[in-house]
């Protein structure tokens, strides 16, 4: 058996992870087919919907008005981190997500961390997106057959309720459709991204006859301190922007086409948040956010005088949240699938139903764990959690940019990060400087967590590797079977 | 023309193989193998489905080199992956792009040894194919070198299917076989005091006369060969009748379906229970397409 320092630092061979792929030999080799405005798209799309829906009840008491620099402050931290996933993405040659560009920089030990990282960034932020999913509906069966859910049923137990049933049923829906076999084309994705935008659009727009300058009068009540907390808290709500970077292999001219693509997805979602909290804050005194459920809808119809404004606004946020949520869950799913592929985690992860093609025990497990924290935890913590572990796997990812140009510099690489070493090292501080501004408990869960990740690995995922067995990694599994 | 065949991706399928062969063997046609994925989600929505799809991709490919190992060599044929929403839509569209003449498909691994049970996806191409479907008995293997050496139509009479006749007697020239018609008369046993069972031989040759004038007028004079097959059931009435190796039946689909597609009446379904041999299964419009 190998010494604990080589299993913990074992990396996934660069070669063996691209013949497991199939880049070498064609098979899934990916035609450089996605032109500078899809791939700005993508990231639009990817960022937009999840977070603006709900997060200001949560950032606003943090930091007053102000909160619309805590959105450009988490807007630049994102983009710079984007811009470190495109390098990775271009030098590894296999597309995937930190989990597997960690294993193949960082070492095992490192991935495994990654992986309970990205299990806050997918799964807690399913969760999360749920727990918003089921203010809206609320608010818009309010709104159109004017009665509400009891609150016993659509709350978390530490907001006055005992469950929340909307989102632990929008949860087990998703999963059904991924048991089933659903697949998001491309088109119900770019008809979510209109939804999304004509939604913010239009919260900008009526919002605006709102506009009271006295809300704004009290600009910064918490100082400097407060927005980087808010912006602790919004960070969640630029999670994605890498889908960018994570397309790039697809990319035509990726060399060009990355950064500027990020930079247009980046200036586009932040103009429309911050017009969206400027509108928001502006309309509605910031001591009235704190608890406001369904809040943008809220503020329209107190604006308007009348609920239509904010029947469309929840309409629309629960169609583009309900695919939000089916990416979630979607996205976790695999990501456990890859883990079990390595070894890291039980095999029962990676088991494919022979008939619908579908990871089903996977996906039952994931779509359970999920329902429960959806069901019981209060949506600010969530969205906390997923911000923290968002923001480690992207510090990991910064890291391995670095290490690899020290390890291999002359690795081909499609695309390199400009004003190397400055951008990594400022996506790390700008990361690590968020991440000091939230909760404590928040850091002491998460720190919590990944200890257990780590433990996890010692007495779990080291013995069955993989790469330790020097098995073929991840067609391993084939060759057991018939 | 060409002949796909939907090849199931997790389990080995040697009978859809051994009748698409003998399909091919004898039109002349080419196959296309096909094996259906699932739909990959679009680029940079998820990135985290790597392994997941190569899994996949590993599954369809290993499919399909079981399909290629036992598949007879002497037909043309190619192996392709469709990624489709759900197996039935990603063969239509697999006999869509190869302008297929006929899409050819399994049974059931739940159904009995040697006879056909319409599984999920043939169920669902039987009611949505516009084009004819081949559906294979379970266990069913033509000898390597077999060819079809005899095609009977399921014949009513009806004007319906007439066109039926005409869709078969091309595919019988095709085949360069002869041309059989079935008719299949199911009737419980009368009482033994009821006088109709002396007249029964009578029947049925007028019957079977009336059938031979039809065929005569369909198919421009030839003299088809016509058998009818009697019992108190279907089972027993399909038994009735003789099968030759090589045969093939020929069914249409219901008279009372959407215009354009494949829907199986009741007695076909009847029918396809209980047959020993391959049937194709003809659409309406297919059936009437050949008549132009």
């Amino acid at each position: 058996m190998a010494s604990l320092g080589e299993q913990v630092l074992r990396r996934k061979p660069v070669q063996e992870m691209a013949s497991e792929t199939g880049a070498d030999t064609g098979r899934s080799e990916l035609k450089r087919s996605i032109g500078l405005w899809s791939l700005s798209a993508i990231g639009i799309g990817g960022t937009i919907g999840t977070g603006i829906f709900f997060i200001l009840s949560q950032a606003v008491p943090m930091a007053g008005p102000a909160v619309i620099w805590s959105f450009a402050i988490a807007g630049v931290v994102a983009g710079l981190t984007a811009v470190c996933y495109a390098e990775l993405a271009g030098a590894v040659p296999v597309a995937g997500s930190s989990y597997s560009y960690t294993y193949a920089t960082l070492g095992e030990f490192t991935a495994v961390g990654v992986g309970a990282c990205l299990l806050l960034e997918w799964g807690v932020a399913g969760a999360a997106v749920a727990v918003g999913w089921s203010q809206y509906v609320n608010q818009f069966i309010n709104n159109v057959f004017g009665f509400q859910l009891p609150d016993a049923l659509s709350n978390a137990p530490e907001q006055g309720g005992v469950f929340n049933l909307p989102a632990v049923v929008l949860v087990f829906l998703c999963a059904l459709l991924l048991i089933r076999g659903v697949s998001e084309s491309a088109k119900t994705n770019a008809i979510m991204v209109v939804i999304k935008i004509a939604v913010l659009i239009m919260f900008i727009a009526i919002g605006a006859q709102g506009w009271n300058s006295d809300n704004l009068a009290n600009f910064a009540p918490f100082g400097f301190a407060g927005i980087s907390a808010a912006a602790g808290v919004i960070f969640f709500t630029f999670v994605g922007l890498d889908s960018v970077a994570a397309a790039g292999e697809e990319a035509k001219n990726p060399r060009r086409n990355l950064p500027v693509a990020i930079l247009i997805a980046l200036a586009t979602v932040t103009v429309l948040y911050v017009l969206t909290a400027l509108i928001a804050v502006a309309a509605q005194p910031s001591d009235q956010f704190q608890d406001q459920e369904a809040g943008l809808a809220q503020i329209l119809e107190n604006v308007v005088g009348s609920s239509w404004p904010g029947t469309i606004l929840a309409a629309g946020a629960i169609i583009s949240i309900f695919s939000v949520t089916l990416v979630s869950l979607y996205g976790q799913t695999r990501i456990l699938f890859a883990m079990s592929r390595d070894g890291m985690i039980p095999e029962i992860f990676h088991r494919v139903n022979p008939r619908t093609l579908t990871p089903i025990a996977n996906t039952v497990i994931v779509a359970a764990v999920i329902a429960l924290m959806a069901g019981l935890i209060p949506i600010n913590f969530l969205a906390e959690m997923t911000s923290i572990g968002t923001l480690v796997a992207f510090i990991a990812v910064s890291i391995g940019v670095i290490v690899l140009r020290r390890r291999s510099p002359d690795l081909p690489r499609s695309f390199r990060v400009p004003l190397y070493p400055l951008t990594p090292i400022l996506s790390i501080a700008g990361a690590l400087w968020i991440i000091a501004s939230l909760r404590l408990i928040t850091i002491y869960v998460f720190l919590i967590w990944v200890a257990v990740a780590f433990l996890w690995y010692f007495f779990y995922s080291r013995k069955h590797s993989h790469l330790g067995r020097h098995e073929h990694v991840g067609l391993a599994a084939q060759s057991t079977e018939p | 023309m060409t002949i796909v065949v939907g090849y199931p991706p997790n389990r080995r399928d040697k009978s859809v193989l051994s009748l698409a062969a003998l399909l091919a063997r004898s039109s002349g046609e080419d196959i296309v193998v096909s094996t259906v994925a699932p739909t990959p989600w679009p680029p940079g929505v998820v990135r985290e489905d790597t392994a997941y799809q190569s899994q996949i991709d590993d599954m369809t490919e290993s499919a399909l080199a079981q399909a290629r190992a036992d598949l007879p060599s002497d037909v043309p044929a190619t192996f392709t992956t469709v990624k489709a929403r759900s197996t039935p839509t990603g063969l239509m569209e697999a006999a869509e792009q190869h302008q297929a003449a006929l899409i050819a498909v399994g049974s059931s691994a739940a159904g009995l040894f040697g006879h056909i049970a319409l599984s999920s996806v043939a169920d669902r191409l039987l009611h949505s194919s516009p084009i004819p479907v081949a559906l294979a008995p379970r266990g069913f293997r033509a000898a390597d070198i077999g060819k079809v050496t005899r095609i009977t139509v399921a014949y009513t009479g009806s004007e319906q299917s007439d066109l039926l006749l005409r869709a078969a007697g091309d595919l019988a020239r095709r085949f360069g076989v002869a041309i059989r018609l079935a008719s299949f008369g199911v009737q419980h046993a009368p009482p033994m005091t009821a006088r109709f069972r002396t007249e029964s031989a009578d029947v049925v040759e007028e019957w079977k006369a009336n059938i031979q004038a039809a065929a005569r007028r369909v198919l421009d004079g030839d003299e088809p060969n016509v058998v009818i097959g009697q019992g108190s059931d279907w089972e027993m009435a399909l038994n009735d009748i003789d099968w030759d190796d090589g045969e093939l039946l020929v069914i249409g689909s219901s008279e009372s379906g959407p215009v354009a597609r494949v829907f199986l009446g009741s007695r076909a379904a009847k029918i396809i229970r209980h047959t020993p041999v391959p049937v194709v299964i003809v659409p309406r419009d297919a059936a009437e397409s050949y008549q132009q």
